[in-house]
């Protein structure tokens, strides 16, 4: 069983070289593990978290509740993967997470972490280079919300999760684990349910994806791609398979 | 000491988890929005919790309406669509037609003359 410590470390190496003392000292971190219900929230807008989340197992997303009460889904978190590492440095938090279906999460003080950028340069600037992604990610979710037709729009987000699911070891034989509902994918796209529904069965009936119970399977992953015309460099993932395969 | 009192007021609420979702108080059941128009049959095999028929119907109209939306940004209009609405047994509950979720008003023949 690898610790949270480690599953930080591992991330954080995803992102780049992270020198072995580092990743020890990483590795090493103390923390606590939390099971949360499935529709439940880790953390809250207004809130002034002291601790990281690190995702062991589950699915989690982050969320904003507009004026008129609708959700907007703003990021989807894979298990291996540390949605609140913004907490370290603004005051509170002005958005929710929460987890979609049961998940484990690991909690890791700020004080250990301010420990880890006093002390070590590399590992700081992973922690930096991290956030940074994450920017990203949200600028392409942006674009991808207002610029594309929804059957791409979708087909983007499928492309992404299971780019960023392969890069965590999670991708077996084309299948992942994608344990949402229409409503969550309509609440990510700017959709409604009944549209999300249409575009999946649009996006089925090309063959280049089933998704059911929770699970997608892409059985064409360059039609797929092509259909979303997903690049993914902006993931900026160093090493995988499926991001460097164009 | 100091970090009990931090544990004490950690913003991760362990006794008092909320649960993200709206509107779990009353009763709910499981309607299902299946889509018949210009690109066939859709059917809705997961469905969704709404509270009443009525909530069912707003449901459904507010789909009709995104989805002739994204039909119109795409330059078509079918009008002949509806929304299938049926209960957790596939039994029908109602069905929206799209002419009932827009307020249609018929070119006149003085549309879109220059005077």
């Amino acid at each position: 069983m690898i610790s949270v410590g480690e599953t930080l470390a591992r991330h954080l190496a995803s992102f780049g070289e992270l020198p072995r003392a580092d990743f020890e000292a990483v590795a090493a971190l103390r923390a606590e593990v939390r099971d949360v219900p499935r529709q439940t929230d880790v953390l809250r807008n207004g809130d002034h978290p002291n601790h990281v989340v690190v995702v062991l197992s589950g699915l989690m997303h982050r969320y904003t509740i507009g004026p008129e009460g609708k959700r907007q889904i703003h990021s989807f978190y894979l298990p291996n993967e540390a949605p609140s590492l913004e907490t370290l440095y603004i005051d509170y938090m002005d958005n929710n997470l929460g987890a979609v279906v049961p998940t484990r999460i690991g909690l890791i003080s700020h004080d250990q972490i301010y420990r880890i950028i006093d002390e070590r340069p590399e590992a700081r600037k992973l922690l930096w280079r991290q956030t940074l992604v994450q920017a990203a990610v949200f600028r392409q979710w942006l674009v991808r919300n207002s610029n594309l037709p929804a059957h791409m729009a979708l087909a983007h987000l499928f492309c992404e999760m299971y780019v960023r699911a392969d890069a965590v070891d999670l991708v077996e034989n084309g299948v992942c684990s994608l344990p949402l509902t229409q409503e969550y994918f309509a609440d990510a796209l700017g959709l409604t349910a009944v549209h999300t529904n249409r575009t999946l069965q649009a996006l089925r009936e090309t063959g280049a994806i089933e998704w059911r119970s929770g699970q997608l399977t892409v059985h064409d992953w360059p039609k797929l791609r092509e259909i979303a015309r997903f690049d993914p460099n902006y993931l900026h993932l160093r090493s995988t398979r499926l991001a460097r395969s164009r | 000491m100091l970090l009990e009192s931090r544990c004490a007021r950690s913003a991760f609420r362990v006794q008092a988890w909320q649960t993200s979702t709206q509107g779990n108080d009353g009763a709910v059941a499981r309607y299902h929005f299946n889509i018949r128009n210009g690109n066939g049959f859709t059917a809705d095999d997961e469905g969704m919790e709404m509270s009443s028929d009525q909530d069912a119907r707003s449901h459904a109209i507010d789909g009709a309406r995104s989805l002739m939306s994204a039909e119109v940004l795409q330059g078509t209009l079918d009008l002949n669509g509806q929304i299938e609405i049926t209960d957790e047994a596939k039994d029908a509950v109602m069905t929206v037609r799209f002419t009932e979720a827009v307020d249609l008003r018929p070119a006149t023949s003085s549309a879109g003359s220059p005077l």
